[in-house]
């Protein structure tokens, strides 16, 4: 069979347009095209099922109350797992806290504040340190700058 | 009121360990500036004391003003804030 193809002459390159075979298949039956198109056609089928969420089929599944619950439990669960692995990087702020953690927050919350008397002995306290630290003066009496060696060159 | 067993009680905080606010109500409801003062209070606190001389952490930080007091402590890595109010008595 002598194959041949019909080319352009464009721009000084020879472009193919088809080539003979193409020409040759094509005439005598579509068969094999229609299988090409349809097998195409499923293939977009495909990719677009895969790629698009169906709500109405989600739907069918139709979880139950308890199965809700029993998610929200093992979620839950996983969290908690996570969260004691990770109990280091996750608080980094509470690292540089003063405070201790305590069991009952409510006893240490509810405790009796700091009586009036304490709270006064530490304001005058700090008011004294405060006066005797505004009080530090430097006694000047010697200059700062001393000349060095000088009496023994002259 | 979620907390109410703690007497003089009039406003509460509770912050995750990042110091965003869990819940709130009373006098501190949504008042996220209060959180992130005393989170910072607690966060300085830390960095100015000597700890040397110290051998053990706190339970509770307290901020006493005359009519009313904040005090803060920490338990299952939340922050807890209460604002209490003081006695006319104390």
């Amino acid at each position: 069979m002598v194959k041949y193809s019909v080319c352009a002459y464009f721009n000084n390159q020879i472009v193919p347009v088809c080539f003979s075979d193409d020409i040759l298949n094509r005439n005598p039956n579509d068969l094999p095209k229609k299988t090409d198109e349809q097998s195409a056609l499923t293939r977009i089928l495909q990719e677009t099922a895969t790629n698009v969420i169906d709500v109405a089929a989600l739907d069918s599944h139709n979880l139950q109350q308890h199965d809700y619950l029993d998610r929200v439990k093992s979620y839950n669960v996983k969290v908690q797992q996570v969260l004691t692995a990770n109990k280091a990087s996750l608080a980094p702020k509470l690292k540089t806290c003063i405070l201790q953690d305590v069991p009952q927050p409510d006893k240490v919350l509810g405790a009796d504040l700091l009586s009036l008397d304490d709270s006064e002995l530490i304001s005058s306290s700090v008011t004294a340190a405060l006066n005797a630290i505004n009080d530090i003066k430097v006694d000047h009496k010697e200059d700062l700058v001393v000349p060095f060696g000088l009496g023994l060159n002259c | 009121m979620d907390r109410p067993n703690i007497p003089g009680q009039i406003g509460y905080l509770t912050l995750n360990s990042e110091g965003a606010v869990l819940c709130s109500g009373g006098d501190l409801e949504n008042d996220e500036k209060t959180a992130v003062v005393l989170q910072s209070l607690i966060g300085l606190a830390h960095s100015r004391l000597d700890h040397k001389a110290f051998d053990q952490d706190f339970k509770r930080l307290s901020v006493v003003f005359d009519d009313h007091a904040y005090v803060v402590c920490l338990s299952n890595r939340k922050v807890h804030i209460v604002k209490r109010q003081l006695r006319a008595a104390e």
